[in-house]
């Protein structure tokens, strides 16, 4: 049964990891071509948004996953 | 210090004093838990962290009572029942129509403030979907302006302080019942409306035979890639769901954890500006995502002969969505 914690702590924390480099790597990537192009700062940031909302949603996965694994070793 | 008379004049006060203010606050409820002795242990046990619900619970049975079974980690309701996420959904929807209907009842040329502020996001989410997807798609704007409104005010409402804490009241997109609900509508919907701009043509991006003309194996692939795409489909609305209410429901269940661990019970305050913030995003991101499928369903896809060369909306580069 405490294995199941063990299961939620390495689903949040590897799902987290996947998630925080994705986002990083969109982050890092918007924030350059808005610093190449200005005026289409628009455009970049709601592309951005809808990139780093994909990549964000598996790291919701992982977390809804790892309340599910605790709830189950109560 | 000028006293609040009206609620907005609290934004003219001094940033020092309102800071001044909350902590006093704070003070006064730390010094009452230890006259009255229900300080929470320290570090706080998990039972003493009231965490939200992941679905809403009944409050008014009409049939089945009693037929609840519980599989696991998720409780399952087999009953006919008004839960307390439809009654604050029912509270949202109020919400809405009345100030639609107030906005929307004495219309002038010379708007007032409300029709001013209605129009204003009217226009604001038009001007966004023409944008986005042309002017083919605005007719679309009473589905992603529906969606967008509903799910932000349920969104914020998962702040409010009791929404969630209380019997009655639990935020609409903190159930994932709601979220569901909203997904299949979209999807019924964007399906409905590539049916009707494609016809027949439109289930050739899944069922796709026209690659057997340059070969047995780009046939092959042509099929496989068909199968992956119609499966992409039914996962469209497993993250739209899960998304949503994977942030709600994860929001409501950081401030509670943090107003436990953090002992000062408004330190979790900047957390609340992070949740009305991702309300917002999710809010957003779930109308947007819906007008994004919407628009790869009208785009025709693969087989020249099945369409004439229609007059389509120009359609920019947009991030293929899992």
């Amino acid at each position: 049964m405490s294995l199941a914690w063990l299961g939620a702590g390495i689903a949040i924390g590897f799902g987290a990891l996947g998630a925080g480099l994705g986002i990083g790597i969109a982050g890092s990537k918007v924030a350059e071509a808005t610093g190449r192009n200005p005026d289409a700062a628009n455009a970049i940031r709601t592309n951005g948004i809808i990139i780093v909302v994909f990549a964000e949603s598996l790291g919701i996965f992982s977390f809804v996953i790892a309340f599910l694994l605790q709830g189950k070793a109560l | 210090m000028t006293t609040a008379m009206r609620p907005w004049s609290l934004f003219e006060l001094p940033t020092q004093s309102v800071i001044g203010l909350i902590l006093l606050l704070n003070g006064f409820l730390i010094a009452v838990a230890a006259v009255t002795h229900t300080l929470p242990n320290w570090p706080p046990g998990q039972a003493d962290i009231h965490v939200a619900d992941q679905t809403g619970t009944p409050i008014f049975t009409l049939a089945g009572a009693g037929n609840i079974s519980s599989g696991g980690p998720i409780t399952i309701w087999n009953d006919v029942s008004v839960s307390n996420s439809i009654f604050t959904a029912w509270i949202v929807m109020a919400l809405l129509v009345v100030l639609s209907i107030l906005a929307t009842a004495r219309l002038s040329e010379h708007p007032g403030r409300l029709q001013n502020l209605f129009e204003l996001v009217v226009q604001g989410l038009a001007d966004f979907m023409r944008e986005a997807g042309g002017s083919g798609v605005v007719r679309f704007l009473p589905l992603f302006g529906s969606l967008f409104l509903f799910a932000l005010f349920s969104n914020w409402l998962s702040v409010v302080p009791f929404v969630g804490q209380i019997e009655l009241l639990h935020s609409p997109t903190a159930d994932y019942h709601t979220n569901l609900g909203m997904a299949l509508t979209g999807f019924a919907w964007y399906q409905a409306a590539g049916i009707r701009q494609n016809g027949l043509g439109y289930f050739v991006r899944w069922f796709n035979f026209t690659g057997f003309r340059e070969g047995a194996l780009v046939g092959v692939v042509m099929i496989l890639v068909g199968i992956i795409e119609l499966f992409s489909e039914l996962f469209r609305i497993l993250t739209l769901t899960l998304r949503l209410w994977g942030n709600i429901w994860g929001g409501e269940i950081v401030l509670s954890v943090l107003a436990a661990l953090l002992f000062i019970p408004s330190l979790s305050l900047p957390f609340i500006g992070l949740e009305l913030f991702i309300g917002f995003i999710q809010a957003f991101v779930f109308a947007f995502l819906v007008l994004l499928y919407i628009i790869l369903a009208l785009e025709s896809h693969g087989g020249e002969e099945h369409e004439a060369h229609e007059p389509e909306a120009h359609n920019e580069a947009l991030p293929m969505a899992a």
